[in-house]
């Protein structure tokens, strides 16, 4: 192909949670068209066909929406382009010759299992503590019986468009969570069948977080520059104003 | 008493705290500067603003006990926040970490604090308590003549004038903060909190730095 090159991954690897890690050179022919987990996909064809180990590296739906995927590349979560998951990263990003460290999340509560792979359960553990409305379910309701307002039903939805790839919590200097689980919290507090519970959820959540060993917010911002869904920080201004609101008044 | 209770026992009712100390130390800095601007005015207008407030004592003390207790609960509540957010990331990133949003004011905020609370324990020393060593030329009462004598001393000066630049970059950051902890600029109105920020931050920092300059300089003093 006339349009190849060649990059060098440097790619972290890591036996299992407690092994020690450590980076590992290989040099990938690649076209531009190339998803960044094909790249990935080509390196694994070749070292499995060395007998050695693929890379574990998590994906599933390589469209960007179901948050599996995620690397550090070049020092940037799911690498330099903006508002792109890692799976939606191209290779036309990067030109020959061009070095790229991949490495997985940090945080001490995204322990890694194995290379690229973090356990992100700390994030189900948020959800399950309030990320969910209690209702009678019997038979779904019709669309639209309780009126939203454009304004707020779009930006519940912004909010919903989170995806959970920890992102945020890896680009943070202080490894917070505070991007995800205050967009959790939005797209449920926001809209009438979230309110009811709005105050202990916003509680519950946020006391999970804690628990869960994520660091506080420092406002700088960062995990909304990663963030491959556009999430802002507004969201954590509101979750916070939730929660002095949920302690002060019991709501 | 409950409800406090079990917000500060969250990182976001630490951080509340802190938000509300600063927007106190923040408020009485504005009124620690204008009042101080009074030196441009003379050695009698300024001795006697001085004269002044020493005769308030019984507003002075519960002054500084509050001020103290601000500080207190301020730096009390980031030392348990930053050790929450060491242990969050043992191991940093091997290949480095690009910086996204990242301000400078916003990465030195907590550096350019343990600066403040060492300065903040100078300047007291050398203009409330005159401690010989910090400002030998310390007369009990003279307050024009004690500050003019101490900051017309270079290193004293670039001192003043390097720490209200720190304070500048704290308030920019953290007045920013303030609006972000609270909730206040919840409907994405960040730009109130930058401009908060940054005027109080200009005008705290510029005032304070405007009176260390004119000494430094000569035009005014002794
Ligand atoms: S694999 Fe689903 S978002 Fe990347």
């Amino acid at each position: 192909m006339s349009d190849s090159f060649v990059i060098k991954a440097r790619v972290w690897r890591q036996d299992g949670p407690q092994s020690q890690g450590a980076f590992e050179e290989h040099e990938v022919t690649c076209v531009p068209e190339m998803s960044f987990l094909e790249m990935l996909d080509v390196l694994n064809e070749r070292l499995v066909s060395e007998g050695k180990r693929a890379i574990a590296f998590e994906h599933d739906c390589r469209e960007g929406i179901c948050g599996s995927c995620g690397a550090m590349v070049n020092g940037q979560p799911h690498g330099p382009a903006d508002r792109t998951t890692l799976c939606q990263l191209h290779m036309r990003s990067f030109k020959q010759g061009d070095v790229l460290t991949i490495e997985p999340w940090r945080a001490e509560a995204f322990p890694v299992i194995r290379d690229l792979v973090v356990d992100r359960s700390s994030f189900d553990r948020i959800i399950q503590a309030g990320g969910y409305i209690s209702v009678r379910t019997g038979a779904a309701q019709d669309a639209n019986q309780i009126p939203i307002g454009k304004i707020i039903a779009d930006a519940a939805f912004d909010a919903a468009t989170c995806i959970g790839c920890g992102a945020c919590a890896a680009a943070c200097p202080n490894a917070s969570a505070s991007l995800f689980t205050s967009a959790k919290l939005f797209h449920l507090n926001s809209v009438p069948q979230g309110e009811v519970e709005r105050g202990q959820r916003t509680l519950a959540m946020v006391e999970q977080m804690d628990a869960e060993g994520f660091g506080h917010c420092t406002n700088h911002g960062e995990c909304e520059a990663a963030c491959p869904k556009g999430i802002t920080i507004n969201h954590i201004a509101a979750m916070n104003r939730d929660l002095i609101r949920a302690t002060a008044t019991g709501r | 008493m409950h409800a406090v209770l079990t917000l500060y026992r969250t990182t976001i009712g630490k951080k509340v705290v802190m938000a509300v100390t600063g927007t106190i130390m923040a408020l009485w800095l504005v009124a620690h500067m204008a009042g101080n601007l009074q030196v441009f005015l003379g050695k009698e207008v300024f001795d006697h603003y001085a004269e002044f407030l020493q005769s308030q004592q019984e507003i002075i003390w519960p002054m500084r006990g509050f001020l103290l207790a601000c500080i207190g609960l301020h730096v009390w509540s980031v030392v348990s926040l930053a050790a929450t957010s060491r242990a969050a990331r043992k191991t940093s990133y091997q290949g480095g970490k690009v910086n996204g949003a990242s301000t400078l004011a916003s990465k030195t905020l907590k550096v350019g604090g343990v600066f403040l609370l060492f300065f903040i324990t100078w300047h007291l020393l050398d203009l409330t308590i005159g401690l010989p060593v910090v400002n030998p030329a310390f007369v009990r009462g003279h307050a024009y003549a004690n500050l003019t004598a101490s900051l017309a001393r270079p290193g004293v000066g670039a001192l003043y004038i390097v720490a209200n630049i720190v304070l500048g970059m704290h308030l920019y950051h953290g007045i920013y903060s303030v609006f972000q902890t609270l909730g206040i600029n919840q409907l994405g109105d960040r730009d109130t909190a930058r401009m908060a920020g940054t005027a109080l931050a200009l005008v705290i920092a510029g005032g304070n730095i405007l009176i260390a300059t004119s000494i430094v300089l000569g035009i005014v003093g002794a």
